[in-house]
């Protein structure tokens, strides 16, 4: 179905798609561990409201309920929505610059290499915070910036870079990391289990610390990412061609994939490394609405902000007080989903 | 003063690394002309349309459009001037049709405004001409190669530019899609004056179709002129290593090629 025909009603759908992500959002709050009614959620959240604070009473609310509320579940629910958003938002943009339906987040070896940068604060020890984060999160966003720069300067010939060589000099380096990591764990098997958790990547530390950390780099980087949306539809047909159409080729895979990395990068620093949200999201939106940028990117956002926040909620109390790492309930809930999709897309074909 | 919408090749030598690829090409292409590129396999056909369309970096002062030189252009002023067909055209994303027809507006839209309704009816305008109308919702994978081709035509006159380039237009097209394809491309030039260069294999249609032809060997231009100076048997034998007789078709007075055999050692005589 042509763009044309169908965007009124596509951003019509995203509006509610929007709102019930909102919604999702609010439900997330009220469950939990702790029992806290929706009512007094909702007054919680308005209490902290500039204008309407007055209007509501909270007197007969405890207040570690208003504490875990607005302390833990509400920032938990706020990263991650941002974390899902960023991730796929740039998997769907990086499918398109590499024209590779494989293409996710990881790929320029940013996932291994935040994994590496935050395994080597972990073993030697650094616990200072930076900016209200640990010192984990920001020698990660360290390690996965240097890894993608490397990886960037391998594939350079002259001004131009080559996504195929860019795919394989990610790989490669990602391997490498994952090797390092790998002996670090068995030089250090006292931190093995800290470096093993936060490669799963999980939301259990909240705080809005790291979400005004995380929002400088995120939402400059969307910004960028959706500025090129339309550039990214001609690329993704072909660089040559894209370059005859009047699309400065070299220059917006540039500007997109350093957003990429620097969002990516982010989240990962922020939450560890959470796969699968970035390659399937993308895909499952695009047999839902179509493959060109200007809607996909849009929903991505807002579908892997959904997405994530319901696999997080699930994280929280499948089996409680356990908390299961998110990165598991994303493939074990997403796969399925996903291959059904696939099987009936194929079964439409046939 | 430069003809308006002619281009000027100049002396262009082109190298991919070390191995030099075209080499002293001077030629010069007018509007209302339909020129043909011909040239044997690897001869740097399409290293000369990639020159001349910018998606290869020629040196500065070699190429020019109405008097500018190409290297002093951008993109996106270089795409409203020449539109290309490539030679090959793989989609991996699942666009429509009419998405990709849409494409060929991209140098006139801004950046957040969306299709207006000129961009709209000139791609349908586009897709008429180029016999498509009726595949503007398919999904680009599930239609055929010549089809595919026709798309990628349609884009390319969707650009509204002054100069198209085709790199071997109908070599998938069958013989109605490749006579009506050739037609059109013919009418872009008589009607609407524009510059019109196509690399072709098939000599016949080249002899029907071009007004004028270079035949490039190895690089550089082995001979011009008129199809009926140029597709003698004696230089298509030195240029592409074959045995053939050369007619005068009939109804339309052009060459008209019959191969015979190629030259290869060990097929026969010589
Ligand atoms: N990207 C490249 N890198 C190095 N050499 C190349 C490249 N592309 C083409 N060549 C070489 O340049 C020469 C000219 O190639 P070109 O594609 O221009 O030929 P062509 O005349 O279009 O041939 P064909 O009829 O097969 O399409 C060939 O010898 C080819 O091997
Ligand atoms: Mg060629």
């Amino acid at each position: 179905m042509s763009y044309l025909a169908k965007r009124k009603f596509y951003y019509s759908i995203l509006l509610i798609s929007v709102i019930v992500l909102l919604l999702l959002g609010i439900f997330s709050l009220f469950v939990g561990t702790a029992n806290i009614g929706f009512l007094d959620v909702c007054r919680i959240l308005a209490s902290k409201l500039p204008g309407i604070q007055k209007l509501v009473s909270t007197d007969n609310i405890r207040g570690s309920s208003a504490d875990i509320i607005i302390k833990l579940r509400l920032p938990r629910a706020v990263l991650v929505i941002l974390v899902g958003s960023g991730l796929a938002a740039v998997g769907a943009a990086m499918q398109s610059v590499f024209r590779n339906p494989m293409a996710e987040p990881g790929i320029l070896g940013l996932s291994s290499g935040a994994g590496l940068g935050a395994t080597i604060a972990i073993v030697i020890g650094l616990d200072k915070t930076v900016l209200g984060l640990s010192a984990a999160a920001a020698s990660a966003f360290i390690g996965a910036i240097a890894t993608v720069f490397i990886v960037y300067n391998i594939s350079r010939t002259g001004h131009r870079i080559s996504p195929t060589v860019l795919i394989l000099a990610g790989t490669a380096i990602s391997f490498m990391n994952s090797a390092v990591i790998q002996l670090i764990m068995i030089f250090r098997r006292d931190r093995m289990d800290y470096i093993i958790m936060w490669t799963m990547g999980s939301f259990s530390s909240p705080s809005w610390n790291k979400i005004a950390v995380l929002l400088p780099f995120l939402l400059p980087g969307l910004a960028v990412i959706l500025f090129h949306a339309r550039d990214l539809n001609i690329i993704s047909t072909g660089e040559e061609t894209a370059k005859t159409l009047g699309v400065e080729v070299e220059r917006t895979k540039k500007f997109v994939l350093a957003s990429c990395s620097i969002v990516t990068a982010a989240c990962v620093a922020t939450s560890g490394i959470i796969g699968f949200v970035g390659l399937i999201i993308p895909h499952l939106l695009r047999l839902l609405v179509g493959t060109d940028q200007r809607v996909l990117l849009p929903f991505s956002i807002v579908g892997g902000a959904a997405f994530l926040l319901v696999c997080d909620t699930l994280a929280r109390v499948a089996a409680p007080p356990a908390e299961i790492p998110v990165g598991a309930i994303t493939a074990v809930f997403g796969s399925p989903f996903f291959i059904a999709l696939l099987i009936k897309g194929k079964r439409s074909v046939m | 003063m430069e003809a308006k919408n002619a281009v000027d090749v100049k002396n262009l030598d082109f190298s991919y690394g070390d191995r030099k690829v075209l080499e002293e090409i001077c030629a010069r292409f007018h509007p209302g002309m339909v020129c043909g590129l011909l040239g044997p396999n690897g001869s740097g056909k399409t290293t000369l349309l990639k020159n001349i369309a910018a998606i290869l970096k020629p040196q500065k002062n070699t190429v020019y459009i109405n008097g500018t030189d190409i290297t002093d252009m951008t993109a996106n002023e270089l795409a409203r001037e020449i539109s290309v067909v490539p030679q090959n055209t793989y989609i991996e994303f699942d666009f429509s049709v009419q998405d990709i027809v849409m494409m060929g507006r991209a140098p006139y839209i801004k950046r957040f405004s969306s299709e207006s309704e000129e961009d709209i009816e000139t791609a349908q305008w586009a897709m008429r001409i180029a016999g498509i109308e009726d595949l503007a919702e398919r999904s680009i994978k599930n239609i055929s190669g010549g089809e595919l081709q026709r798309v990628i035509i349609a884009r390319a006159l969707a650009q509204r530019s002054n100069i198209i380039l085709l790199d071997e237009p109908v070599s998938q097209l069958d013989i109605y899609h490749q006579l009506s394809i050739m037609e059109t491309v013919r009418t872009l030039a008589y009607e609407y004056g524009m510059t019109v260069v196509t690399v072709l294999h098939d000599l016949n249609l080249a002899a029907e179709f071009c007004d004028y032809i270079y035949l490039l060997k190895d690089g550089v231009i082995a001979y011009s002129g008129k199809p009926k100076d140029v597709l003698t048997y004696e230089i298509i034998e030195e240029v592409y290593k074959i045995v053939c007789l050369v007619y005068e078709n009939p109804a339309s007075k052009k060459p008209h090629i019959v191969p015979v055999r190629s030259m290869q050692e060990g097929n026969g005589s010589c």
